[in-house]
């Protein structure tokens, strides 16, 4: 009896030692990869390139390390265990700031895109302030044009902000409020230019 | 064993062989790896890139995956991974080769690229200066200042390794150029017309020749030069800068257009007082004038009821602005002028005076970087 029951206890122990402690850390390779995945899903690559790019590689990484010992007769998964757990706390914590990071992003995006819708106002206000005078007529008419085109290029912000490509769509609205700054000082440059040619005007 | 009994026994390892064998196989880390890959191809744009390939990479994945899938439902002891884990192993190395033709597609886009958006940024300033020298901002300066902002836009996204939005923005800007051009490209080549340069040199020497001939004055003045000469007995005598109509380099058609006119004519009337300083009327629109006129608008290319205008001069005023057609001077110039010509004086106005204007080379330039 007590033979019997001694052959099953080691039977069991062989058994949990060859598919327990020796076994691969499933479970830890299943969680780290669900974290890695998150992070993509959440638009890691587009807000955090870098960073997401450091957690899918500290994942294979521990992959390889898995595949080692898989390969080695006395298996120790600690190390793989230990890179998991890593990449795991890794990918969740940038996933955690992930939010943050969209929002900063697409808070910058909508500044911008205000400033310059701001400063295309404010440019076609000074325009519209200009000398009319002939001889500035063709300048006037060219930087209407040039609003215009700028005006045409402003629609096409907020659509990126929409598909959330807010680092292109900060800087085009950054390049568009530059632009049309440069119009309103070209009108303000003309104006000054012309009060100082005034008679009786200090230059 | 006879105590516990054989059947009890047999029950118990195959409960234990149960619990052993219907544990869930851990995950193959070749298939967390291929799955990797899948991802780092996706980012990639392999799809765009090396299209068939990726999509054989991910239906070979998806393939293995099933397989792999079907393989873990079976019992622990039935249960054999290694054509899986192998075929994954195999479709690591296969996207690890992907990627790197990806990558030299991608550098090939990134230098096509990067020329393309010089060549634009080359087309874009000299349709600048075109639109400038012409001074037809009014129709192509909103395509040019779009464009240049695509162009920006195109420029960020190649910074950041995104070669199909940035080809997406150089395309839409390489359009919008087009665009600028195609309104200068009528008023350009009218100035490179071998047909209108040899017209337009015809009159400068005949002028050239009255003045000779006479031994009086003559003007000439030039639309692409914006230069005002003076000629006394055949020889030129002096030069001064001038302004021309808002759209000076088109052909006068019709009252109001803000065009100078092209043609031989003479000085009308001398006005000593004018609201721009001085003014010489000339006398727009001579015959040839009125005939090309009634010809256009017999052709329709006139609207009925338009005029033919009229009230031409030189005159001060200055030379940093346009005219409503009239031809312009500094006040200094004009009172030169004015005090060498009298009424009679012959009076050219020409496109260009030859071939090598600054049309010709802004255009040839244009046509080199092209």
């Amino acid at each position: 009896m007590r033979k019997v029951w001694s052959f099953l206890a080691v039977s069991v122990l062989v058994a949990f030692a060859l598919t327990g402690c020796g076994s691969q850390p499933g479970q830890e390779m299943q969680t780290a990869k669900a974290a890695v995945d998150a992070v993509v899903a959440d638009g890691g690559e587009k807000f955090a390139p870098a960073e997401t790019k450091g957690v899918a590689s500290a994942l294979n990484a521990a992959m390889e390390e898995v595949k080692t010992q898989d390969g080695k007769f006395f298996k120790n998964y600690d190390k793989a265990k230990e890179m998991l757990a890593k990449a795991k706390s890794d990918a969740d914590t940038l996933k955690a700031g992930l939010a943050a990071k969209k929002e900063q992003a697409k808070g910058e995006a909508t500044a911008n895109l205000s400033a310059a819708s701001e400063a295309v106002k404010a440019a076609k206000d000074a325009l519209s302030k200009a000398p009319k005078g002939k001889g500035a007529a063709a300048d006037i008419e060219a930087m209407k044009g040039d609003l215009q085109g700028m005006e045409a290029a402003l629609a096409e912000v907020q659509p990126l902000i929409d598909g959330q490509d807010y680092a292109a769509a900060r800087d085009k609205a950054a390049g568009i409020k530059s632009k049309a700054d440069e119009v309103s000082a070209a009108v303000a440059a003309a104006m000054e230019k012309m009060d100082a040619a005034k008679p009786g005007k200090k230059k | 064993m006879e105590t516990i009994g054989k059947k009890r026994f047999w029950l118990l390892v195959l409960g234990l062989l149960i619990l052993v064998g219907c544990r869930a196989p851990a995950l193959p880390p070749e298939a967390v790896q291929a799955d990797l890959k899948q991802e780092e191809l996706r980012a990639a744009e392999a799809e765009v890139y090396l299209p068939e390939a990726y999509r054989a990479f991910r239906a070979d994945l998806a393939r293995v995956e099933a397989a792999l899938a079907a393989e873990c439902q079976r019992l622990f002891f039935l249960r054999d991974l290694r054509p899986m884990r192998g075929e994954l192993a195999d479709l690591v190395r296969r996207a690890d080769a992907l990627l790197t033709a990806v990558k030299i597609k991608q550098e090939e886009r990134s230098h096509t690229l990067f020329r393309r958006a010089e060549v634009l940024q080359v087309d874009l300033d000299q349709l600048g200066r075109l639109s400038a020298l012409l001074n037809e901002g009014r129709i192509s300066r909103r395509s040019i200042t779009h464009a240049s902002l695509l162009l920006a836009e195109a420029r960020q996204q190649l910074g950041r390794a995104r070669y199909v939005q940035a080809e997406t923005s150089l395309r839409k800007a390489e359009t919008l150029g087009r665009l600028a051009l195609e309104p200068l490209r009528a008023l350009l080549e009218r100035f490179i017309d071998a047909g209108n340069l040899a017209r337009w040199h015809a009159w400068v020497e005949e002028t050239i020749r009255e003045s000779a001939r006479t031994g009086g004055y003559a003007i000439v003045v030039s639309k692409i030069n914006r230069r005002l000469q003076v000629y006394r007995a055949g020889a030129q005598l002096t030069a001064y800068d001038a302004a021309i109509g808002l759209n000076g380099f088109s052909p006068k058609q019709v009252a109001g257009d803000r065009a100078t006119p092209e043609g031989r004519y003479r000085i009308l009337k001398k006005k000593p007082a004018s609201k721009f300083y001085r003014a010489l009327l000339i006398d727009y629109p001579n015959a040839e004038d009125r005939r090309r006129f009634l010809e256009e608008k017999r052709r329709g290319l006139i609207a009925p009821g338009a005029g033919i205008g009229g009230l031409i001069e030189i005159h001060g005023g200055g030379v940093a602005g346009m005219t409503d057609g009239c031809v312009a001077l500094e006040n200094p110039s004009m009172t030169e002028l004015f005090s060498m010509v009298g009424e009679g004086t012959p009076v050219t106005i020409v496109g260009a005076l030859d071939g090598e204007n600054v049309v010709a080379r802004a255009l040839r330039e244009y046509r080199e970087a092209k």
